[in-house]
């Protein structure tokens, strides 16, 4: 294409959407949300409004205000001001990216670039232009291109104004932010595609419009009601799948197995008995697995159109999971678990406060958790005594032996627990501090506790602090090693570390398995590859196949077109 | 003329509006064959729904399904780079009314390939040619139908193309616009470039065009020059001083049709009838003021062969 003819098709839009009362409601949208971080600064120890017309400090305005805009008072009280100053931060962010990706900002982009087509092929206007010496083909694709760019200028004065916002003025800076840019402009280009189709076939701006809202609720109700069967089948089918060789019989004065005791609502709908800690007599727990023979055949044919639908329609939401991806592979810790295991879906949110991921050898470590465990991840204090190490260690679990007839069964965490306390009252030199004798988190849901241990080899000057928990058929060990007193003087890791109100899925480590939000059971499992459902690779293509779809649908149309 | 000089050519040419599996749709060409010249003014009229739109439209691209053949310049009018030699006028246009008469200038340039110098050079001077300068940076919107055409001239000219299709050029001009637009026609003709009108205003055409063709349900019903369409029934008007009754008798048995004026006579003469004539009036010392053979108007050819078709 002449480079005239592309600056003069790329003017005419700009002067075409400049002209657009929608676009300039939008514009002043975003002045609005970026005038937000400047109007409030998130300083050190509170919240500056106007310029310092009013302050606060951060605990007086979570609790006025937190109810308000969905921050749970309780959750934040322990924490400190810088930790709620990035938790604001991010809130605002996460409100802007969500409210224009998923909704608000969405519909007013296609609202603002519906007419793009249909005024192209208005009567008269369409003799003019299309007499001109351009084809059809590019005259489609520049109004598509067109429609992508004016977006992508929208959100990066958003984006880039909110940056520069809340660097100025509460000097805070996430570059990953910015990759939101990006994510809204592909979101709204899967879009975009089915309005120029409609637009097209329809040649009205209205009908545009308003079927393009259809479409866009139709595509989120089909992955989101996918993502659901899918999240419900796969906690299902996890839960039966660590059980469905066992089949236990617990001998309640033999084996105080908190694990087995735990019951899932899924189990105790299928009629499953739930063993109890006190439960006399044995119980006989079958689990079954759920797959497509408990199904009626239409459930399936549903099911498999539901898949179908899935693969074939655009996922836009996909858009911010593309994201979060593409900002943990630039390297950015701040919102990325820091440690992701391969084989569960287990993940290590953060480190404690002045700790940086490192690689340490595991023969450095001293006393890793168990002859057959396999230190996965390390991490060290950025300034000061190399010595402290935090580590991930992970192991398979056993078969253990259960009653006299030779039967075993896969051990637990309290079976796992009460083995690695025989282990180090084995080690010479090691005294136990504090050994709890309940879990310090359980999750009666998902079946999971934890259990923790402190211990210190005096003549070595270490101490450990460690938790165990069991996650499908591994059991982790999180452990901190640091020189005696050290801790006293870090107060903030010690809280953070060995507290036994330690709060699983909420603090430093959660596994997103065992979740209840199928979102964010899905954002644990998505990977650039691997299986099909949970490759973003896969989900890119088949969106951009969509669009690239009805891109062309749109052009066979036009090329018939008599005007 | 050579077969080379014809600048547009069309062949057998078909079109039918909703025709599919199941309807047959309404022809709105039925095998039209035209040829034009290089460097003619060409009228092209019809009554409503004669097909004349169509015929443009295929010629343009702008309808893609037809069957027959349409060249342009010796090129199937399929292809779009051929329009880089083309200037269109359509009838009843909606240019952007979000542009200003200079920003659509600049777009239709930019469209047909050209530089943003060349145009910043042309364009004032079109805008003056069609007297629009002076409101060339207002928006369209606020321009009346007729400074909305002088644009869509202004535009259609402005890439200096070989072949200009008008269609209705002077629709919602005034008088003394329509003047205008008759001069930059005559202009243009005098550079060589090949101009294509259709209009319904015959005036307009018979003072323009030197060929005519006069389409009707989607056919060609005659082809030819101003003059052949419009040529004399056979009459010739005599200007005379005095004038007397006694005429019939004298010119009795020469021609037919006498019919005497207040100025003179009419009468249906052959060149040597009329011959005679002059000779009978010198000989009674009649003065003849002026002898002029009669025409028929365009528009009396026009409703003579619609109507013809039409029984």
């Amino acid at each position: 294409m002449n480079i005239n003819i592309a600056k003069a098709l790329f003017l005419d839009a700009l002067y075409q959407v400049l002209d657009n009362k929608v676009f300039r409601i939008l514009v002043i949208l975003i002045g609005l949300l970026i005038c937000v971080p400047i109007l409030i600064a998130f300083k050190e120890d509170g919240i500056s409004i106007l310029f310092g017309t009013w302050e606060h400090d951060y605990t007086s305005f979570i609790q006025s205000v937190g109810p308000i805009i969905g921050i749970d008072t309780g959750s934040t009280a322990s924490l400190q001001a810088f930790e709620i100053k990035q938790l604001l931060i991010k809130g605002y962010q996460d409100a802007i990216i969500e409210g224009l990706a998923g909704s608000v900002g969405m519909l007013l982009c296609i609202a603002a670039t519906a007419f793009f087509m249909p005024m192209m092929l208005e009567k008269g206007a369409a003799d003019n232009l299309f007499a001109k010496p351009v084809s059809r083909f590019t005259l489609l694709m520049a109004r598509y291109i067109t429609g992508l760019l004016f977006v992508f200028l929208l959100s990066s004065v958003l984006i880039l104004g909110t940056h520069a916002a809340l660097l100025l003025r509460s000097g805070e800076s996430d570059p990953s932010f910015l990759w939101t840019m990006f994510s809204l402009t592909y979101a709204y280009g899967l879009y975009f595609s089915v309005t120029v189709v409609i637009g097209v076939f329809t040649r009205s701006t209205v009908a545009s419009i308003l079927l393009s809202l259809i479409f866009m609720t139709f595509n989120g109700c089909i992955h989101g009601i996918w993502t659901g069967i899918e999240h419900t089948q796969g906690m299902l089918g996890e839960g039966a799948r660590s059980r469905r060789h066992i089949e236990v019989r617990v001998e309640n004065d033999e084996e105080d197995e908190t694990d087995a005791e735990l019951s899932t609502p899924e189990t105790q709908a299928e009629g499953a008995t739930p063993a109890s800690e006190d439960a006399d007599p044995p119980v006989e727990l079958l689990l079954e697995e759920v797959d497509d023979s408990e199904s009626s055949s239409w459930e399936i044919y549903l099911r498999r159109a539901l898949t179908a639908a899935h693969i074939a329609l655009p996922k836009t939401g996909h858009s911010d999971l593309i994201v979060q991806k593409l900002r943990s592979a630039v390297g950015n810790p701040n919102d990325e678990s820091v440690y992701t295991d391969d084989l569960v879906t287990f993940s290590l949110n953060g480190l404690p406060p002045g700790f940086v991921a490192s690689s340490v050898e595991a023969t450095d470590l001293q006393y890793p958790t168990e002859p057959d465990s396999q230190v996965v991840f390390t991490a060290s204090p950025l300034e000061g005594d190399s010595s402290t190490v935090l580590s991930i260690h992970r192991r398979p679990l056993r078969e253990i032996p259960i009653g006299t007839k030779g039967r075993t069964r896969t051990e637990g965490s309290l079976s796992a627990s009460k083995h690695f306390k025989s282990w180090l009252e084995e080690q010479a030199g090691i005294e136990l501090l504090s050994s709890d004798s309940k879990p310090i988190a359980r999750n009666t849901t998902w079946n999971y506790s934890a259990w923790h241990y402190e211990w210190q080899d005096t003549e070595a000057g270490f101490r450990w602090h460690t938790i165990l928990v069991r996650f499908d058929e591994h059991l982790f060990g999180i452990q901190l090693r640091s020189p005696i007193g050290w801790l006293e003087q870090h107060p903030e890791v010690s809280e953070q570390f060995g507290a036994r109100d330690y709060k699983f899925g909420t603090g430093l480590v959660s596994a997103s398995r065992v979740s209840m939000d199928p979102s964010t059971w899905y954002a644990g499992k998505a990977k650039w590859g691997g299986e099909w459902k949970f490759s973003l690779l896969f989900s890119i293509g088949t969106s951009v196949a969509f669009a690239g779809l009805m891109l062309a649908l749109s052009w066979l149309r036009l090329r018939r077109i008599d005007f | 003329m050579s077969d080379q000089d014809a600048i547009l050519r069309v062949q057998d040419l078909h079109k039918s509006y909703g025709k599919n599996l199941f309807k047959r749709g309404f022809p709105a060409l039925q095998g039209v064959n035209l040829e034009i010249q290089r460097g003619s003014v060409f009228g092209l009229l019809g009554p409503n729904g004669a097909g004349k739109t169509t015929l443009i439209k295929v010629l343009l691209g702008l309808i893609p399904r037809y069957q027959g053949h349409a060249e342009l310049f010796g090129i199937p009018v399929k292809k779009p780079y051929l329009r880089r030699r083309i200037g269109y006028l359509p009838e009843a246009h909606r240019l952007p009314p979000y542009l200003t008469g200079y920003q659509v200038m600049q777009l239709s340039g930019r469209l047909c390939g050209k530089p943003k110098a060349w145009l910043e050079e042309r364009i004032p001077g079109l805008l003056k040619k069609v007297d629009m300068h002076k409101d060339a940076h207002k928006k369209l919107r606020e321009y009346s139908k007729g400074m909305q055409q002088r644009v869509g001239l202004a535009q259609a000219l402005l890439h200096e193309p070989e072949l200009i299709f008008l269609d209705e050029p002077t629709d919602g001009i005034d008088p003394v616009g329509r003047a205008k637009i008759r001069e930059i026609i005559a202009d243009l003709k005098n550079t060589g470039t090949t101009i294509f009108i259709n209009s319904h205003l015959l005036m307009e055409v018979e003072m323009i065009c030197d060929q005519v063709v006069i389409m009707d349900k989607g056919k060609v019903l005659r082809e030819g020059s101003m003059d052949e369409l419009t040529q004399s029934a056979g009459g010739t008007s005599f200007h005379i001083q005095p004038v007397s009754q006694e005429l019939s008798t004298l010119l009795e048995g020469i021609g037919s049709g006498f019919r005497l004026r207040e100025n003179g006579f009419d009468l249906q003469v052959d060149q040597a009838d009329q011959n005679r004539v002059i000779d009978l009036l010198r000989a009674r010392d009649i003065s003849i003021l002026g002898i002029r053979k009669q025409k028929n108007t365009l528009e009396q050819s026009f409703i003579d062969l619609v109507g013809e078709n039409a029984q």
